[in-house]
């Protein structure tokens, strides 16, 4: 084969040089997705890469291992996959730890087409499993990097397969490429790299990027029950404290944590005053220790679950004070399996139908089981009241105390729990002895006792994170803290409140979830992170209700209905923030995105489309009016002179502009490929074609093919031969 | 020449960007159908990558129909654009290109020759990767089954057919440039004498990432002529030669006395055929040609009726012999001239007589509508030519041999 222009490219064993790094790429960014994952295989994930990059910078090496370590890789890898599967409690770590060993495997042997397509099989299934187990940003720019990666190895392997087709190669010459060096062959990529062609493929890559954006966005969706979901195959443990159990501590753990829990975004920012109370966990049973959800609740809870996708709060038609329009929250994955509420709500949405448990005289709803993934859930009609409604407790406790439940039956919801506490004559004996230090032997009404116990324990206790419990017999630890003057954090405040309340004889639970958190200065949403973790207690008014009591020293000491603080939010303007911005656009737009904001789009689009159109002719009509009223006016001579100057001026801006841009792109060539770049060549090139134009053939022409083409030994006078062929321009048009 | 090219619009450019390829004008809705429903002969085929691509998209997509995952939606429509940036670069890849075949040499039945492919990337940005052109070539009438082909069914028509094509696939193994010219060769070995019809079938590509199989089809058909295979023969022709005809002047250059012609000096040229007077007369140095004489010269003569070629195998045999004699005596310069069914005498002075004779000789067909009915059917005789001596015919001999005689007398035997 011949070719006019010497081409400059790879040759063969350089091109197999460059799959071979690309491939060891590909895996390497598949590897790299594993870390998302809670799953055991991070040492060998650490293993695996340091291995692939040995064999990235040497492709020598594999050539060097026996071939019998080769042919009994396989079989070792199933024995190793078999191994696992009997003593691991799940079935898709296995997998994927198996994938891991399998692109390892096929990474660093030598491979031929059919290996380098199921490398990339691999490393598609694990960059999938990992995107749909966690939906973390992250997964969005590995995906991409992944794509980048495996379109241009396929191209490679395209490439290699054209050029070699045919040929026959001897054993030696197969392997020739790992001999070629590093540097020789970065020293190659640059002598062959074109940068017409580099933007080329930049632009090529956007277009596929926005092409799958689009059709992310017009795939029609319809909604499927869940039938198969990867996360039931695996169990993950939970990273805060808020399960069924908390016991003393576990809230404050949480408080040196920064990451961030959820994140609430909101329709209407303007309505939200106070900094918001997020309800998880109602522990109604005291045990010593710490607080937990008794089994009668969580029997309640199993009771009460169904599969659904909405839930309804308050019943429909009531009036009451919305703030912040939708609420949408993201919360991550490990917070908790029971969803976070700032208040009461209309209407809880979720995306799909799931099983979901409910208590709605504790205002809980929990997923079954806590979720691998972010959680996403809508509320409606979201009102920020510190009180709960529970008309059927008074009737509860009164059966409950009437006809108490059998011993057998523990998951019976019993409403007496809410008034035990530490039990034992030496833990009452103390507790009588404060709560008529708080009461001064008065019997006190729930809002009352609650203003006056939390004075007392304010008084009493400094906050601090470091608790030191003073040691005694016979009394549980908060009895002892209670008659301590060690400082505490929020549990022993909300746990000591709890148990004097319960003391006085008023019904009191403890209640953890968050409080606070920051208004994103980008996006406009609520960042909660672990640290805003909070504990607080709720008290039974003897009317109707439940209200909120948070004792700890900076908190809201009683909030009623009518409490409601003009707590100014604080917002984050910093590059965490704009980061984490990021992962919220990537949760509304793309994690989120169903048919219902499909259809929200197509409207969007539509009303944009209308309203910018009419926009821009009612511009577009101004501008006229403008126009025919500027050229209306008088005109004179100091007028005429003024818009022509101006014009001219323009026009004369213009001219330069286009002139600099054009030799600033002159200079560019010809500093880049001085040796290709010849300006005289490059004006007889545009006057041939102008000639071509107007199809002139005149001496001229052969002169100007001289200068484009010929040896510059041969060239005639270029001055002379571009005047002539302006000559030979100017005579065809007259 | 043996080839020659049926219409001279075949010897033009073929392909999208070919100078004479009729430009559509651009619709959007022409683009859609385009797509939708390929040109004709334009094929896309998927390959087993491009076949698991689709399976492992289909399967995501159940998957994400399944979970409502936007996780598994998002893979989904980086598959799908996958898919479409191929289809994409593969159309960019085949804009701009054009190409034609060129047959090279004389083409000799069981003797290989090279077909030239000459591509040009008429593109002025970017180059071109990655193309095979699929080229076949038959004769261009194939025979018929020997029962007519009415009891075999289409398959085995077909089958039998396929046995006369050759085919070939050559590669553009590196990039094109922009502007860039390739030239690539094929080899192939015509089976048969007579008219040949060369096709360049489809011109394909993988490119870029081997998912599609895009195959564009052409209409370059050349009909080329295959001369008729050379033999070996026995060559007994020094006792049947006739001496009469010694010392004549031909009209190549050789040793003889006749001036023939002046050309210009060249190196190692003796100083005694330097011609003075016109060298002094063109500034440059010249020197004498002159013809060569023949010796004893044969006159080619090939009756090709019916009646005395009642073998096609035989008939096949004559038409090599007769070929290769005539190059053979014209190489030794002692052939005069052939003659065909008892026309007239033609004289081979140059090379281009030759060839015209083993043109003939590559349509001669085997029929009763051949040539002339001899008048009389003796041994070594055939119909006698207007020359009286050293006239060289041909009769078979035996079931498949054939045999040259100089005025009835064997001279030659294949």
């Amino acid at each position: 084969m011949s070719t006019a222009a010497k081409p400059r490219q790879l040759n063969l064993d350089e091109l197999l040089l460059l799959k071979w790094l690309l491939g060891g790429a590909l895996a390497l960014v598949s590897l790299w997705t594993v870390f998302f994952l809670d799953i055991e295989a991070l040492g060998l994930v650490g293993v695996a890469g340091a291995v692939i990059i040995a064999v990235l910078v040497w492709p020598q090496l594999p050539g060097r291992l026996p071939p019998l370590i080769w042919k009994l890789s396989v079989p070792a890898i199933v024995i190793a996959m078999a191994a696992d599967l009997y003593f691991s409690p799940d079935t898709l770590p296995v997998l994927i730890r198996l994938a891991i060993l399998l692109v390892l495997y096929r990474a660093v042997a030598y491979r031929r087409k059919r290996e380098d397509l199921q490398l990339l099989v691999l490393g598609l299934f694990l960059i999938v499993v990992a995107g749909v187990l966690t939906v973390s940003l992250g997964f969005a720019f590995l995906l991409l990097l992944f794509t980048a990666c495996a379109l241009g190895f396929l191209f490679i392997i395209n490439l290699i397969e054209a050029s070699g087709t045919g040929a026959v190669r001897t054993a030696e010459a197969e392997t020739a490429w790992t001999r070629l060096g590093w540097r020789n062959f970065i020293g190659r990529l640059r002598a062959v790299a074109d940068w017409r062609l580099l933007v080329f493929a930049s632009v090529l890559f956007t277009t596929v990027v926005v092409m799958s954006g689009l059709l992310f966005l017009v795939i029609p969706r319809f909604e499927v029950a869940s039938g198969f979901f990867l996360d039931r195959y695996i169990t993950r443990k939970s990273r805060s404290g808020f399960s069924d159990t908390v016991k003393f501590g576990d809230v404050t753990e949480l408080l040196r944590d920064d990451g961030v829990a959820m994140r609430v975004d909101f329709t209407d920012a303007s309505g939200i005053r106070e900094e918001p109370y997020w309800r998880l966990v109602v522990l109604d049973e005291y045990a010593p220790g710490g607080f937990k959800v008794s089994a009668g609740l969580k029997g309640e809870l199993l009771r009460g679950q169904r599969i659904m996708q909405q839930l309804r709060g308050r019943p429909i038609g009531r009036k009451v004070n919305e703030v912040g329009g939708v609420w949408t929250f993201y919360v991550e994955p490990g917070v908790s399996r029971f969803l976070p509420l700032p208040g009461s709500y209309g209407l809880l949405r979720l995306r799909d139908p799931v099983p979901l448990q409910t208590s709605p005289g504790n205002r809980l709803v929990a997923l079954r089981t806590e979720s691998m993934t972010m959680s996403a859930f809508q509320l409606d009609e979201v009102e920020l009241t510190p009180t709960l409604t529970d008309a059927r407790f008074p009737q509860l406790l009164r059966q409950a105390q009437s006809d108490p439940p059998r011993i057998d039956d523990a998951f019976r919801y019993d409403p007496r729990l809410t008034l035990r506490g530490p039990e034992g004559p030496a833990n009452e004996a103390v507790l009588r002895r404060i709560v008529s230090e708080v009461t001064g032997g008065a019997t006190l009404p729930a809002e009352e006792f609650s203003r006056r116990a939390t004075a007392w324990l304010r008084a009493r206790h400094a906050y601090a994170l470091s608790v030191k419990i003073p040691k005694g017999e016979g009394t549980d630890d908060i009895v002892r803290w209670l008659d301590s003057n060690e400082p505490g954090f929020c549990e022993y405040f909300a746990a000591g409140f709890t148990v004097l309340a319960r003391a006085a004889g008023h019904p009191a639970r403890m209640v953890v979830g968050f409080h606070g958190g920051v208004l994103n200065g980008f996006e406009n949403y609520f960042m909660v992170k672990n640290s805003n973790a909070h504990a607080w207690a709720e008290i039974y008014d003897g009317k109707a209700a439940w209200f909120r009591a948070d004792p700890t020293p900076g908190g809201a000491a009683v909030t009623t209905q009518n409490n409601v603080g003009g707590v100014q939010q604080e917002q984050d303007s910093s590059w965490s923030a704009r980061v984490d911005s990021l992962r919220v656009l990537w949760y509304r737009r793309i994690v989120n995105f169903d048919s219902r904001q499909q259809v929200q789009m197509i409207e969007q689009m539509k009303t944009f489309t209308t309203d910018s159109g009419s926009a821009m002719k009612a511009q577009l009509e101004e501008i006229s009016k403008r126009l025919k009223a500027w050229l209306a006016q008088p005109w004179n001579a100091a007028r005429l002179g003024r818009s022509l100057g101006l014009g001219a001026g323009v026009a004369a801006l213009g001219w330069l502009l286009w002139r600099l841009t054009g030799q600033g792109w002159s200079r560019w060539r010809q500093w880049r490929r001085p040796a290709e770049y010849d300006p005289v060549r490059r004006t007889a090139g545009v006057w041939l074609g102008r000639l071509r134009q107007r199809e002139i053939r005149s001496e001229v022409v052969a002169e100007l093919q001289r200068l484009r083409y010929g040896r510059r030994e041969t060239w005639p006078e270029p001055r002379a031969v571009f005047r002539r062929a302006r000559m030979a321009r100017r005579g065809v048009k007259r | 020449m043996n080839s020659s090219i049926t219409a001279a619009a075949t010897l033009d450019w073929d392909g999208p960007g070919a100078p004479a390829h009729a430009r559509r004008e651009f619709t959007w809705h022409a683009l859609l159908w385009v797509m939708v429903f390929p040109r004709k002969r334009h094929r896309i085929a998927l390959t087993v990558p491009g076949l698991f691509l689709m399976a492992t998209a289909m399967g995501i997509g159940t998957a994400a129909y399944n979970t409502a995952s936007n996780i598994l939606f998002i893979t989904l429509s980086l598959l799908l654009a996958c898919l479409l940036l191929s289809g994409l670069l593969s159309w960019f890849n085949f804009m701009g290109l054009c190409w034609r075949v060129r047959p090279q040499g004389p083409w000799r039945a069981g003797h290989e020759t090279l077909v030239t492919v000459e591509v040009q990337n008429r593109k002025r940005w970017l180059p071109t990767y990655s193309l095979w052109f699929e080229l076949a070539t038959q004769p261009r009438h194939i025979p018929e089954p020997e029962d007519g082909g009415k009891n075999l069914r289409m398959r085995e028509i077909l089958a039998a057919a396929e046995k006369y094509i050759t085919r070939g696939r050559v590669y553009l193994r590196e990039r094109m440039e922009p502007g860039g010219t390739a030239l690539l060769d094929w080899g192939v070995k015509p089976t048969r004498r007579g008219e040949a019809l060369l096709e360049l079938g489809a011109v394909g590509s993988l490119f870029p990432f081997g998912f599609l199989k895009k195959n564009i089809g052409t209409d370059l058909k050349q009909t080329v002529l295959v001369w008729p295979a050379q033999v070996e023969y026995q060559w007994i022709g020094a006792m049947a030669a006739h001496t009469g005809s010694q010392g004549q002047r031909t009209a190549r250059a050789g040793i003889g006395d006749d001036l023939l012609a002046l050309r210009k000096y060249q190196q190692g040229d003796s100083h005694r055929l330097i011609h003075w007077k016109a060298s002094a007369r063109l500034g440059q140095m010249m020197v004498r040609q002159f013809a060569a004489e023949s010796r004893d010269g044969f006159v080619l003569s090939l009756d090709s009726s019916a009646t005395r070629w009642t073998r096609a195998e035989q008939f096949e045999l004559l038409c090599s012999l007769a070929a290769t004699l005539a190059e053979d005596l014209f190489a030794a310069g002692r052939l005069r001239g052939v003659i065909l069914n008892g026309g007239i005498l033609r004289e081979t002075r140059r090379l281009r007589d030759v060839e015209a004779w083993l043109d003939e000789l590559a349509r001669l067909e085997f029929s009763e509508n051949g040539g002339r009915t001899p008048s009389s059917a003796m041994r070594g005789g055939g119909t006698p030519p207007p020359v009286t001596h050293n006239v060289i015919t041909f009769a078979p001999e035996g079931a498949r041999g054939v045999t040259a005689y100089v005025d009835g007398r064997q001279t030659a035997s294949a």
